[in-house]
């Protein structure tokens, strides 16, 4: 009986595996470089944010779905890893800049004539010429990656800790996530705050190095990665729910209060799970901001986080695919919709726009689905599809 | 001598209404006791701060008395290993306290046999638990608890599916698999059939040949059935003790139970 189970378990994960290789695959050879040039860089560049997506929506299943953590507050998380890697992406691309711009002088420039240069590129808009501190390791590559895994780990570790610890839970806890990003939204919006104020990062789609590739070659470069590090956190999140961890998990979700007196540490619990995904979401943003080419603090907005959780609501929480499903399906949507694609609809007196009208269909589709199927799309796919014992 | 839990003294209150007042209790190792009382009158918070989710205003709670030969002295001193108003719940579960809730709390989305499976005794820390696989020995402990609590046909069920009785059991097997050494166990027959209650009568009575096991009830006769010492609480102390036969033939007893 278990074995069957495990069986179709593990099934599942390779058909995953299938799907995503088989759709970088055809993606690949209908790209621009690759291919016959079908599918346009643009929209090679909409997909890997897609899956980058998919991937912080894995992140929202799991401390959510399956540790019954309402996280308000995890692309704080995702615009934290985005800033990490935007600090060396956009130093060093200015860096070089700054470098070749300086072989025409007659004398090569001093240290600090370099680093005056740089930071009068990088924050003339905020009105300063000083690098902040918090760029010391800016021309490292290797360190701000660690900075990527670091930064959130440490900002979860210290949040959790003391949320987990004085037993904040449910409701009380959502508030203070939405309050966390937040206050680190608004920190950033300030120009003092080291990190260009609300001007953000920006050129970040050019990757120092090898900017010679071309948009085209590096957009599917990292749609590659992206999925590569979709397909390895399903599997990481699928063998690690489906382990006696995992069971506990979950049991943490549907009774807390028991799973204490059977003498586990709940806390730990939940701070591992809520470190853990910080830190993938984190990832992700690393993933994602290079093929958005821009960062500002206004992703970092309460919003933001909350529609990581309709995504995941609406896929099917609970379920690693559903959270998958969500996220692919609703920001592909949203992109269309708010992209300008969508044909209005002129109602005589009044014409529905889309861009604006989005949010109300959506805000729809999330009621609809929520009241017609608790456990979102998945759970409405499988009451048609799996008949019930 | 060989007192297991030993509570001195404690009171507790609630905005001003005392739930436990000055109350002192003790079991021995491998005893059967119950605790019977009214509806309010303190039962549920005694086990509550014996598990540590309540702390008592004043008093202590001692577990496991041990002798210990003072040389200087040139005599015995009981020592206690632990102080559990110092302990966190989770903290009391691992030195071997269970507790069984009034209503049957098991996890409802899980089988049978993976209840009993998270409940096992074994490392509870989460890197621990990380690469912990069920062997053959905890295969067959759990095999061998499903029969002692006659759900051996049932492993593979969803624990919401169960009846009531069956979910109470599955509770206890999951307090089996902890291998504690105090029970708790909060109205064990509460909305069971008849048949039912004797199969768990006989159930606490096996489970006490190694195990210290406290019972709380409200409902005399299956106190009765059990053939324990009985302690009656009455508005947060104990009113009186003994023989199940010496306590109901108690004036104040019969009065707190009758006279209402």
């Amino acid at each position: 009986m278990t074995d069957s189970i495990n069986d179709l378990l593990a099934r599942h994960t390779l058909i995953f595996t299938i799907v995503v290789v088989v759709f970088s695959l055809f993606i690949t050879f209908f790209s621009e470089p690759y291919g016959n040039g079908l599918i346009s860089t643009s929209f090679v560049k909409t997909l890997g944010k897609t899956v980058c997506l998919c991937i912080i929506a894995l992140a929202m299943d799991v401390v959510w779905g399956y540790c019954g953590i309402l996280s308000l507050g995890h692309f704080a998380f995702f615009g934290l890893g985005g800033y990490m890697i935007g600090m060396w992406l956009m130093y060093e691309r200015t860096a070089i800049i700054v470098q070749e711009a300086a072989t025409n002088e007659l004398l090569p420039l001093t240290e600090t004539e370099l680093s005056n240069a740089i930071g009068n590129q990088i924050f003339g808009v905020v009105g300063g010429y000083d690098i902040p501190s918090i760029w010391m390791f800016a021309d490292s590559l290797g360190l701000q990656l660690i900075l990527v895994i670091a930064v959130p780990g440490i900002l979860a570790f210290i949040f959790g800790w003391l949320a987990f610890r004085s037993r904040v839970t449910g409701v009380y806890l959502s508030i203070l996530t939405q309050a966390l990003t937040l206050a680190l939204s608004l920190y950033l919006f300030q120009n003092d705050s080291g990190l260009r104020g609300n001007n953000g990062l920006s050129g970040l789609q050019n990757i120092p190095g090898i900017e010679y590739l071309g948009q085209e070659v590096i957009s599917i470069g990292f749609f590659w990665a992206s999925c590569i590090f979709l397909i390895s956190i399903f599997l990481l999140f699928h063998s690690l729910m489906k382990s006696k961890f995992g069971l506990i998990i979950t049991s943490i979700r549907d009774n807390e209060t028991r799973v204490r007196f059977l003498g586990y540490n709940v806390e730990i619990y939940k701070l591992f799970i809520f470190v853990l995904t910080a830190i993938i979401s984190s990832i992700a943003g690393a993933l994602y901001y290079p093929q958005a080419g821009i960062i500002n603090p206004a992703e970092l907005a309460p919003i933001a986080s909350i529609y990581l959780a309709v995504w995941v609501a609406i896929g099917g929480r609970g379920k690693l695919y559903g959270a998958i499903i969500g996220a692919a399906f609703v920001s592909l949507f949203s992109s269309w919709f708010t992209g300008g694609q969508a044909p209005d609809i002129p109602l005589g007196i009044f014409t529905i726009e889309w861009v604006n009208w989005w949010t109300v269909l959506l805000g729809f589709g999330f009621v609809i689905i929520t009241i017609f199927s608790e456990n979102g799309i998945i759970g409405f796919l499988r009451n048609i599809f799996v008949k019930e014992k | 001598m060989n007192t297991l839990l030993k509570v001195e003294k404690i009171s507790v209150s609630f905005d001003g209404f005392k739930a436990i007042n000055s109350l002192s209790y003790s079991i021995g190792k491998n005893e059967l006791k119950a605790i019977i009382g009214p509806n309010g009158a303190g039962k549920t918070t005694f086990m509550d701060i014996i598990t540590g989710q309540t702390k008592p205003d004043e008093g202590n709670v001692l577990f496991g008395e041990r002798s210990v030969w003072l040389e200087s002295d040139q005599k015995y001193q009981v020592v206690w290993d632990e102080n559990l108003l110092m302990k966190s719940e989770s903290q009391i579960a691992l030195l071997g306290i269970g507790r069984k809730f009034q209503r049957p709390t098991v996890f409802e989305l899980k089988t049978v046999f993976e209840n009993l499976f998270i409940s096992m005794k074994k490392n509870r820390n989460p890197l621990s638990v990380l690469f912990q696989k069920l062997n053959r020995d905890e295969k067959n402990l759990i095999e061998k608890i499903l029969g002692e609590i006659s759900l051996k046909n049932e492993q593979d069920r969803i624990a919401g599916e169960l009846s009531h009785g069956q979910k109470q059991w599955l509770e206890i097997g999951m307090l089996l698999t902890q291998e504690p050494k105090l029970l708790l166990i909060d109205e064990p027959a509460a909305g069971m059939t008849s048949n039912e209650r004797r199969q768990t009568v006989e159930i606490l009575k096996k489970l006490s040949a190694d195990k210290s096991v406290i019972v709380v009830e409200h409902d005399m006769e299956f106190v009765k059935d059990l053939e324990c010492e009985v302690t009656v609480l009455h508005e947060g102390s104990i009113l009186s003790e003994g023989s199940i036969e010496h306590v109901s033939s108690n004036n104040e007893v019969i009065e707190v139970y009758l006279g209402r």
